[in-house]
């Protein structure tokens, strides 16, 4: 178990900047997720963690062994691959012993161990078969458990789950989590999809253009973004841009005074605030019980139904706001109807652009 | 080999088939036969003999000439397969300079006609004082069987991408236990065919080789051949029967193992 630090990793590929001066520091046991759009960095950054890409400047370190230039079969980690890559020529039980038979591990002792691994992922009995007659969940199993069976210091997932069905990668994720948890391993993965990311880590990273924009616990992250970028990514949100008022108060353009937790006094010049649609709450306009100190009114310029939750698109002015609400309108609200949209100054966030 | 189907457009596809096959096959079945008729005219009817086979036991020509091809194919079997493996790899797993401009150039000599190649051949051969023989055949042919092997070679490797030595790199495999256990035993079918068509092109191979042999040095379609040009007789028969039934036998034996033997599937999940 171990600690993964990263000091000023730069990459270029080329004429693009795949990592542009990264650091960060994984915790022993830590599950961290590495997010953010195709082409932002993470998958560089995992690759240069596994060996497969060697940092152009900076550091990393697995306990505090340097592994510059140290071949990727000697870094003793565990990977787990975008789409497994299992040898489709070998056995299940011979994909799991590979990494302790090329370490010469003892016939009796690599039994044990693929046996007591395959009886982690709850896969005893497919011993026998090979890899193209196993299912995506199973296949991914197989490649969990060949990635733990040497008890690397490090685990690497690259996109695990984004191979299967929106179902099973449920299922999977809390398995994954289970048997993170279990064997107590330092793992890091890369993943686009928020939701996972939301679920499965104890941290986050947000990455763009090769840059960490901001890392930390996933509601700390989510509650607190700190840039427009990690507001828009992880998750959606409604931007308000404004100037402060003498009271402290954000006036929009539109006219509006909005109320926001930790407004800077005077700034001088434009702040942006950011507040989730699902803040929002959204009443037919002369409502009395609406409650929450920011309110603006408007009409419903679209809804979107979807089952258990219906997203509203309001007009206020110049602005159009989305709002998140749970499907509990008895009479659902319908568009062209004048509404007020209201929220908790503590829900509104003040980003950099 | 035809199943009732009442699908009319399935049932003509398989006439048409069964129309080309025997195309192809009547000439040679036609030639096995005659291998055993008794007389050199082809003439019916037909009186089994082994006579032919039991002169061409005594027809050292045609006995050395044959030696001398499937040597020659082996030796260029095993060359080629190797060296093209080998190219095939360096294109599929890494960059280099000039590396678009070399894998162009190895489609060319596939369809430059052999004649050409073989002219260019000769002369170069003296010019750098290779000359003819047996080793001036053997290189003709490793050239011109490498493209082959390079492209069949290399869509097997393109099938299944970097991500499996890629894991087995992570799993502690090093470079040379990776390509063992994992690059070779995967690539193997690819290399398997690769190997057929090197020794395909070396024991087809007339014009390279007319080339290049020496007087008194011949390989057996040099001689089967100049032996028609001679006169025919029914040994050319019998000797081509015998390789018939061996080059059969060697690719049905292929594609059985092929099937049956669990083919390594196609990399893995997708």
């Amino acid at each position: 178990m171990s600690i993964v630090d990263i000091e000023g990793v730069t990459r270029r590929f080329g004429d693009t900047l795949a990592l542009d001066g990264v650091s960060l520091r994984i915790e022993e046991g830590e599950l961290f997720a590495l997010l953010g759009p195709s082409g932002s960095g993470k998958t560089t950054l995992l690759r240069a963690i596994a060996g497969f890409v060697e940092p152009d400047a900076g550091v990393i370190r697995i306990d505090g062994d340097a592994m510059h230039n140290l071949p990727v079969h000697r870094r003793d980690i565990g990977m787990v691959f975008q789409h497994y890559a299992l040898f489709p020529h070998m056995s299940v039980f011979d994909n799991v012993a590979f990494g302790l038979s090329v370490r010469r591990v003892s016939r009796s002792e690599t039994a044990e161990r693929v046996r007591a691994m395959l009886a982690l992922v709850q896969l005893q009995g497919y011993e026998e078969r090979r890899p193209g007659q196993l299912s995506g969940g199973q296949q991914q199993r197989v490649a969990l458990a060949r990635a733990l069976v040497t008890r690397p210091r490090v685990l690497l997932l690259d996109e695990p789950l984004g191979a299967l069905d929106k179902r099973l990668r449920r299922r999977m994720q809390v398995e994954l989590r289970q048997i993170q948890r279990e064997v107590g391993i330092t793992t890091v993965f890369v993943t686009h999809d928020q939701e996972e990311a939301l679920t499965l880590s104890d941290r986050i990273a947000i990455l763009d253009t090769g840059r960490i924009v901001q890392s930390g616990p996933p509601r700390a992250v989510y509650e607190r973004p700190e840039t427009v970028f990690a507001a828009d990514f992880l998750g959606d949100a409604n931007f308000f841009t404004g100037w402060v008022d003498d009271e402290g108060r954000v006036r929009t353009s539109s006219g509006s005074a909005l109320l926001a937790a930790g407004v800077p006094e005077d700034t001088g010049g434009e702040i942006i605030l950011a507040v989730r649609p699902e803040k929002l709450r959204i009443a037919r306009a002369g409502t009395p019980e609406l409650d929450g100190a920011n309110r603006l009114a408007g009409t419903v310029a679209g809804v979107l139904y979807a089952g258990s939750t219906v997203t509203y698109r309001v007009a206020c002015g110049e602005a159009e706001v989305t709002v998140l609400e749970q499907n509990r309108e008895a009479v659902p609200i319908a568009q062209g109807e004048p509404v007020t949209v209201s929220w908790w100054p503590e829900h509104t966030v003040v980003v950099r652009p | 080999m035809f199943r009732p189907r009442r699908d009319t457009g399935a049932a003509l596809a398989g006439i048409w088939l069964a129309l080309i096959l025997g195309f192809l096959y009547l000439p040679i079945a036609v030639m096995v036969v005659m291998a055993f008729n008794e007389s050199v005219l082809y003439e019916l009817p037909f009186k089994p003999t082994t006579v032919w086979f039991e002169r061409l036991a005594e027809n050292e020509r045609l006995l050395r000439a044959s030696a001398n091809s499937v040597g020659l194919a082996l030796a260029n079997t095993v060359i080629a397969t190797a060296l093209g493996t080998m190219a095939a790899l360096a294109f599929a797993r890494y960059t280099f300079r000039g590396k678009t401009l070399l894998r162009l150039l190895l489609f060319p000599p596939i369809t430059i006609p052999w004649l050409i190649i073989g002219t260019a051949m000769l002369v170069m051969f003296f010019w750098i004082g290779i000359g003819r023989g047996l080793h001036a055949m053997l290189l003709g042919h490793v050239a011109l069987s490498l493209p082959y092997v390079v492209v069949v070679v290399g869509a097997r490797l393109a099938s299944f991408g970097p991500s499996l030595e890629e894991a087995a790199a992570t799993l502690g495999a090093n470079p040379w236990q990776t390509f063992r256990r994992v690059t070779l035993p995967v690539l193997a079918p690819g290399v398997v065919a690769a190997a057929l068509f090197a020794f395909a092109v070396s024991f087809d191979q007339f014009v390279i080789s007319y080339f290049l042999a020496p007087p008194g040095v011949s390989t057996l379609p040099v001689e089967i051949y100049s032996a028609i040009r001679k006169g025919f007789t029914p040994e050319v028969n019998a000797i081509s029967s015998i390789i018939i039934i061996i080059s059969m036998g060697v690719v049905l034996l292929f594609a059985r193992l092929y099937r049956f033997g669990g083919a390594p599937a196609d990399g893995g999940g997708r």
